[in-house]
């Protein structure tokens, strides 16, 4: 859905499935993923990823940076194939600002409420862009 | 509003059926249901079916050759939910008096599909980045873990219990008891989820007639049929509680004028342990974080005061995703009739069935569908 059939001036940020399209993340460096906040007084929705249309309000929205780092709130290690994925892989959800947002987890030993950092991997030749490529993850510091 | 009634319900046995048709499978459990709603062929007025990926027009090919064509058919796509919710749009009908039998089926072949995993969309973004549903439900054990204190025998608990029921059910996939310690030592999947606290998907099918009329035999009431999907939003989702389910069950409560107290038997959605626990708090069995001790208590249990998953659930009758929420009707159906056999610990007359399905980025829950089921006395 381009933001011209939905008749918004401008370069509203475009909905998209890829999580490697740009309008989702940009690798940096420093990596940072990209949101949107909605304009209208009153409301300051913030989504992930960005939408063209406040969910809330269905104002325009702008497209804003979310914050580099953020806290663990869950997280799981798979020990099996995903298809996109080669075992043993960790995914987590990240509390980035207001929005909790799914990612794989690298770096040190995981933990509920652990800080992390958006970083920028490679991903395998099955990665999320179907081939390979970098895709942004969460990084724990080593301790 | 006229009264939707179950009539009849009916399951094939669940397991893996590789080489047989569609049609070998679901037309069993049709032919069943129809037989024992005392009805024919040409007095089913509508046909709603519920599967996930078993493909284009499925409710037709499922029906041919069985005189049921030339007359509304519906196919219905709610992911584990389907069945769950072809069976609302067939209490809708009823109700408003667009059809006075409508013929409910269910039916999925996964083995077709090759993998042990449920498949999901390869273009969401979520599954892109390594999602699969044991992992979405890992997140959610370990979160729970963390908020309640949750230990892994807990968890396994669930499976021990649903593998006990399992047992008993001449229908189920998996027939064999299973202990805490087999539960923890088989293989890892997705950290804390070993794989015999995951259901298997694999192929089934079931069938139940909606109708107007009672039909032979204690009649069985649709007291609530509620459905809904989950939010879609950015903001932090709670992954150790349901509000999907909790929201729908609050919806099915009212309809009915019933509460959980009210409940003898329940039906509900255990794809995996932690779902079983989460979901029984949701739909207000007990409170937040007391899933795990209302078992320990053996409450849930066949004989419990209200038993939960007395079929085996998911977990040891197997999850062929289309046809679970026929299979849940079911087995309320029988247990609420008395009909339960080995399965049967209790009277029952207040039952519930809960179904609910995910698997897409953005959503929490993406569907979810609760019917409370009545057995009226004898008036």
């Amino acid at each position: 859905m381009g933001s011209s059939e939905l008749g918004l001036a401008g370069s509203s940020p475009r909905a998209s499935t890829d999580v490697l399209h740009p309008d989702r993340w940009r690798p940096g460096p420093p990596p940072r993923l990209l949101g949107s906040r909605c304009d209208a007084a009153g409301c300051g929705e913030v989504t992930f990823p960005p939408r063209p249309l406040c969910p809330d309000c269905w104002g325009p929205a702008t497209t804003v940076e979310l914050p580099a780092t953020g806290t663990l709130y869950t997280f799981t290690t798979v020990h099996v194939p995903s298809g996109h994925a080669q075992p043993p892989y960790t995914l987590g959800y990240a509390d980035l600002g207001t929005v909790r947002v799914l990612g794989q987890v690298v770096g040190g030993e995981p933990r509920i409420g652990a800080p992390v950092t958006v970083t920028a991997i490679s991903a395998g030749p099955d990665g999320p862009a179907g081939g390979p490529g970098i895709v942004y993850a969460f990084e724990v510091a080593r301790q | 509003m006229s009264t939707a009634y179950l009539r009849s319900a009916a399951v094939a046995p669940f397991g893996v059926f590789a080489g047989r048709s569609l049609e070998d499978l679901a037309q069993p459990p049709i032919v069943s249901a129809v037989r024992g709603a005392g009805l024919a062929p040409r007095d089913i007025d509508a046909v709603v079916g519920g599967s996930y990926a078993s493909g284009a027009l499925t409710a037709q090919r499922a029906i041919r050759g069985l005189g049921l064509s030339g007359r509304p058919v519906l196919n219905v796509e709610n992911a584990c939910a389907s069945s769950a919710s072809a069976a609302a749009a067939a209490v809708a009908m009823v109700r408003h008096g667009e059809a006075g039998n409508v013929l409910v089926l269910g039916v999925e072949q996964l083995s077709r599909t090759g993998s042990g995993l449920v498949p999901l969309n390869d273009d969401d973004p979520d599954v892109r980045l390594g999602l699969i549903m044991p992992a979405a439900y890992a997140m959610r054990a370990r979160r729970y873990a963390y908020e309640f204190g949750t230990t892994p025998a807990q968890f396994a608990a669930v499976s021990v219990k649903n593998r006990k029921n399992g047992a008993l059910n001449a229908n189920a996939r998996f027939r064999q008891p299973v202990t805490t310690d087999a539960v923890l030592a088989s293989r890892m999947i997705a950290d804390p989820l070993t794989l015999l606290q995951c259901c298997a998907g694999g192929d089934g099918a079931g069938a139940v007639v909606v109708s107007a009329e009672p039909g032979p035999g204690p009649a069985v009431r649709f007291a609530a049929s509620a459905q809904s999907a989950g939010l879609d939003t950015s903001d932090p989702r709670d992954l150790a509680r349901s509000a999907l389910t909790a929201t729908v069950a609050r919806r099915a409560y009212e309809q009915a004028g019933l509460g959980p107290s009210d409940l003898d038997v329940v039906e509900l959605h255990d794809a995996f342990t932690v779902s079983e626990l989460m979901y029984t708090e949701a739909l207000g069995l007990c409170g937040t974080g007391e899933a795990a001790c209302l078992l320990e208590r053996n409450a849930t249990a066949v004989d419990g005061p209200v038993a939960v998953n007395p079929s085996g659930g998911l977990l040891a009758r197997g999850h062929p995703v289309g046809a679970t929420g026929v299979a849940q009707l079911a087995e309320i159906f029988v247990q609420l009739r008395g009909q339960a056999g080995p399965r049967q610990g209790r009277p029952r007359r207040v039952g519930l069935t809960h179904t609910t399905g995910g698997g897409i980025s953005g959503y929490d829950h993406a569907a979810c569908a609760i019917h409370i089921l009545v057995r009226d006395q004898k008036g």
